[in-house]
């Protein structure tokens, strides 16, 4: 119990101290780290878990480290293994905070942190086209896709509001659906 | 007083962020800038290493900022009010997940919220794009630096998806690129 709860903080620490633009970019580490390495959890409830982060308030790596370390180790499994995720943000912050206006004179840096910012879109991007064609299962999805893009992009939509608007659409979708299974199996009782 | 009335700050400003880091990005600027705790021009370079420090940028933005505002205590109270509504709201959910997954109508809505998530992030890569790739506000293609970013942007979206590589790795590729040509 006490190797597994080490282990989480270990291992949570490890992917956050890898992992530079925020929780999307930490995908890749989590699947390499939890499912390749550990096995702990499987890639669709890694999904699940991304998909549960989003519609919750908070960081998301901060929402799956809760999720997967209360299903390994409980309340102390959570707990070890945000202190892990956190770790990293605070001790390198600060002490890039004490330094920053020396730090942000070296030329070297500027350009070494442009560099990293195109390494971190282009990670996003493969993350991203992974997690679509996961995501579109059937018609349904592809439009609320669509929606969404729009929402956000054209119409400037709060997130917030974006994501409730999801879980609306998800339950009158799944009452819908419902309904279309019990018509289909009373024509098939009647054949 | 102040880490009292700090760690509320950010309690709350965690409590409204969803969608993950990016998306807290307006609350803190309200709370940092109206607040006169830290500067316009400050806040965009704490930003800007945010994005680049290891860690998730709303993490380091919170880590930041209250160090700003009252030192090592304000970096910890800060993270520590910025997690804790998440924490608190991520085990309730772990604790009742495995009960509540097994309805139709939570699939189904976890069906929908994975598209729309997958959206979400299809956008956050256009602005990532547009901050790193881009950084101006067209494309232009007579710019030598312009081309050498589209180029190392193309080249490891290939090599990520021929070799399956370490993210770290392409970071390393990006800052040793940006030091040698950028």
């Amino acid at each position: 119990m006490i190797k597994t709860i080490f282990q989480l903080f270990y291992v949570f620490f490890k992917i956050s101290i890898c992992t530079t633009g925020g929780g999307y970019a930490m995908l890749p580490m989590f699947r390499r780290e939890l499912i390749e390495k550990h096995d702990w959890v499987t890639d669709d409830e890694i999904l699940n878990y991304y998909a549960i982060a989003q519609s919750i308030p908070g960081i998301i790596a901060v929402n799956v480290a809760t999720f997967v370390g209360h299903k390994k180790a409980g309340f102390i499994g959570a707990f070890a293994a945000v202190v892990g995720i956190v770790m990293p943000s605070l001790v390198i912050i600060i002490i890039i905070a004490i330094f920053f206006n020396k730090f942000n004179e070296i030329l070297y840096v500027q350009k070494a942190l442009l560099g990293i910012r195109i390494a971190v879109a282009s990670l996003l991007s493969v993350i991203a086209y992974g997690l679509m064609m996961k995501s579109l299962k059937n018609i349904f999805t592809v439009c609320v896709f669509v929606a969404v893009i729009i929402a956000i992009v054209v119409l400037k939509v709060s997130p917030i509001y974006v994501v409730l608007l999801s879980i609306l659409a998800g339950v009158l979708y799944s009452f819908a659906d419902k309904q279309n299974t019990k018509k289909q199996e009373e024509n098939d009782d009647i054949n | 007083m102040i880490l009292i009335n700090l760690f509320f700050v950010f309690f709350k400003i965690g409590l409204f962020t969803i969608g993950g880091g990016l998306a807290a990005l307006p609350l803190l600027q309200e709370a940092m800038i109206q607040t006169g705790w830290v500067t316009e021009s400050e806040f965009f370079s704490m930003f800007a290493i945010s994005q680049s420090t290891p860690g998730p940028i709303g993490l380091n933005m919170a880590t930041y900022c209250g160090y700003k505002i009252a030192g090592l205590g304000g970096a910890v109270v800060a993270t520590t009010g910025m997690i804790t509504p998440c924490f608190i709201i991520a085990l309730i959910i772990s604790k009742f997940m495995l009960h509540i997954e097994k309805f139709k109508v939570v699939q189904d809505t976890l069906l929908t919220l994975r598209a729309a998530v997958s959206a979400l992030i299809v956008t956050v890569v256009f602005a990532v794009f547009n901050n790193s790739v881009l950084t101006g506000a067209h494309i232009d293609f007579t710019s030598g630096t312009q081309i050498l970013k589209f180029a190392l942007f193309l080249g490891l979206i290939g090599m990520n998806i021929k070799y399956r590589l370490h993210p770290v790795v392409f970071l390393v590729i990006g800052a040793v690129f940006g030091i040698v040509f950028l």
